[in-house]
């Protein structure tokens, strides 16, 4: 069951190498140790999904890879280059869609701001706005405010913004969280439709296993935190997926029960190592 | 709303009629208070010699090149100390000190400076009207959530596209508040500097009629400046509702 290829996808070459990652907060007083040892492979259109522990630092691993965050050890290389700042065919979609959103600006506007220094000309702009606005469903909804609408709706602008600005790497982080389970799978099929008919690659970041499962072509467990890569797991289930069938597909359980065991045994040897919050020692 | 302020003007209406009444009955002394008709005619007489137009537009003039002024060095320099923490540190002692001086106080440097004119007015105002605008804009763009920093960085905007396309957009309240308060801070100045040391404008008209002891024209003049501040706040008002719906509208939300 576990395939610990590194890092090869589906179509071969890594296009993302994680490289001993490491971030240590609050350098003098109390360092604590967020990301411990990160090291992974991402190849292009590859769907990675990532799960661990809640707090275990995947937020901030994302923050790291996307550019925004300066790593304390390690590094991140996009097709051999190191990522210093954030790279133009990447970008993040965050946990926290109320507050990344123009609240001043109407929907069409939110998912144009995407595209305003892109030197598009602008029926080109227009096309791609309507476009990702109609793949979200969001079509009617333009000319509203975003605190108008919905929680669901407004994590499916903060998407169709992203799609608009057609990145070749997408991460997202745990983007379906505060959702409601309905709207949850409706917007995992319309991802998995999206990355099938636009190749792209994602990154992907959740504490539901059962949807890291249903969704990627390969599964990251990472420990608790400090995060490193605790064991990767291949998801040999057939495409297109559907929620019905492909969750009640035999290797489909066997495969959540093999992460949610080894994640239990995470949080298990925090509980009675007695952690809180890792500390590093002054030295 | 609309019953509130109807009831509002029928008071102002009552106080008149009986001012009016008091003053023919002899209860006042109409040399030092003179009835509502005697400041009315006065008023006319004021608005139609040309006097009238002539002091509004020199006050106005000089309230609003002032507060032009003080609107864009305060949105400017609070963003500029609200995004490098450096210009701040430099600058808050500076702020700290001049900020709490009673703005009038600065009048006699600008007679110093500009001697009587407008551009000593254009500087007081622009002075007092200065610093809330400037420490408003500066709480709100250090209240800019920094996801969206985040968001305007992942998209790869420049640091002048942020500005203008996220940070001030997300500070307008604040700044909006800022801007509000400075409209009457602006008008107490202008009258202030028209009052002690001008030649021109709303307040001295005010000034040389209460010298030569034409008391009915000293109350038209104080009207018309009280119906002036009230019709800026007014015009502030109106203005900000419509380009600040959007925050109305999610503050109204979240209060939900």
């Amino acid at each position: 069951m576990e395939a610990r290829a590194e890092g090869v996808g589906r179509e071969g070459s890594p296009l993302l190498d994680v490289v001993h990652l490491r971030k240590v907060y609050g350098q003098r007083r109390r360092p604590t140790l967020a990301v411990e040892d990160l090291h992974f492979s991402v190849a292009a259109d590859e769907f990675l999904a990532v799960v661990g522990p809640s707090g275990c630092g995947k937020t901030t691993m994302l923050r790291m890879i996307a550019g925004l965050l300066p790593p304390t050890g390690g590094a991140v290389y996009l097709r051999g280059q190191p990522v210093t700042e954030p790279p133009p065919e990447m970008v993040l979609v965050f946990q926290d869609y109320g507050r990344s959103l123009c609240q001043w600006r109407s929907v069409a506007r939110n998912v144009h701001f995407a595209l305003e220094h892109s030197g598009l000309p602008a029926a080109e702009r227009a096309r791609r706005v309507d476009e990702a606005l109609a793949i979200v469903g969001l079509a009617e909804f333009r000319d509203h405010y975003p605190w108008e609408l919905s929680g669901g709706m407004q994590q499916r602008l903060q998407i169709a913004r992203a799609l608009a600005y057609q990145p070749r790497i997408l991460l997202m982080d745990e983007p379906f969280g505060s959702l409601d389970a309905l709207t949850r799978a409706e917007l995992e099929d319309q991802l998995l439709d999206i990355w099938t008919r636009q190749p792209k690659t994602i990154l992907f970041v959740t504490h539901d296993i059962e949807e890291a499962v249903y969704l990627a072509d390969r599964v990251l467990i990472l420990s608790a935190r400090p995060a490193r890569v605790v064991e990767e797991v291949r998801i040999d289930l057939p495409r297109p997926r559907d929620q019905i069938t492909t969750r009640s597909h035999e290797r489909f359980v066997e495969y959540r029960n093999h992460i949610y065991t080894r994640i239990r045994q995470e949080t298990g040897a925090v509980a009675r190592a007695g952690a809180g919050p890792a500390v590093v020692g002054r030295g | 709303m609309r019953v509130t302020r109807l009831l509002g003007f029928v008071l102002i209406a009552a106080l008149l009629g009986l001012w009016e009444a008091g003053a023919h009955a002899g209860a006042i002394d109409a040399r030092y208070l003179p009835p509502p008709s005697a400041v009315a005619a006065a008023w006319w007489g004021f608005a139609t010699g040309g006097q009238l137009a002539e002091s509004l537009a020199t006050t106005l003039a000089s309230w609003a090149q002032g507060y032009a002024i003080a609107a864009v060095l305060g949105i400017s320099l609070g963003t500029v100390m609200g995004f490098f923490p450096v210009v701040r540190a430099m600058l808050a002692t500076i702020v700290e000190l001049l900020r709490p001086m009673p703005s009038v106080a600065i009048i006699p440097i600008a007679i110093v400076l500009f001697g009587l004119g407008d551009p000593m007015k254009r500087f007081v105002v622009a002075y007092a009207a200065l610093w809330p605008v400037l420490i408003n804009t500066l709480y709100g763009v250090l209240a800019v959530d920094p996801l969206l920093i985040d968001t305007a960085r992942t998209f790869r905007l420049g640091a002048v596209r942020s500005a203008l396309r996220v940070i001030l957009p997300a500070a307008s309240p604040y700044i909006a508040t800022g801007l509000r308060i400075s409209t009457s801070i602006a008008l107490i100045l202008v009258i202030t500097a028209e009052l002690v040391a001008s030649r021109s404008g709303l307040g001295y008209f005010v000034r040389a009629a209460e010298q030569a002891g034409r008391v009915p024209e000293v109350y038209a003049g104080v009207l018309t400046i009280a119906v002036v501040g009230y019709l800026l706040n007014a015009t502030f008002v109106a203005l900000e509702g419509r380009v600040l719906a959007w925050h109305r509208g999610l503050t109204a939300r979240e209060g939900v």
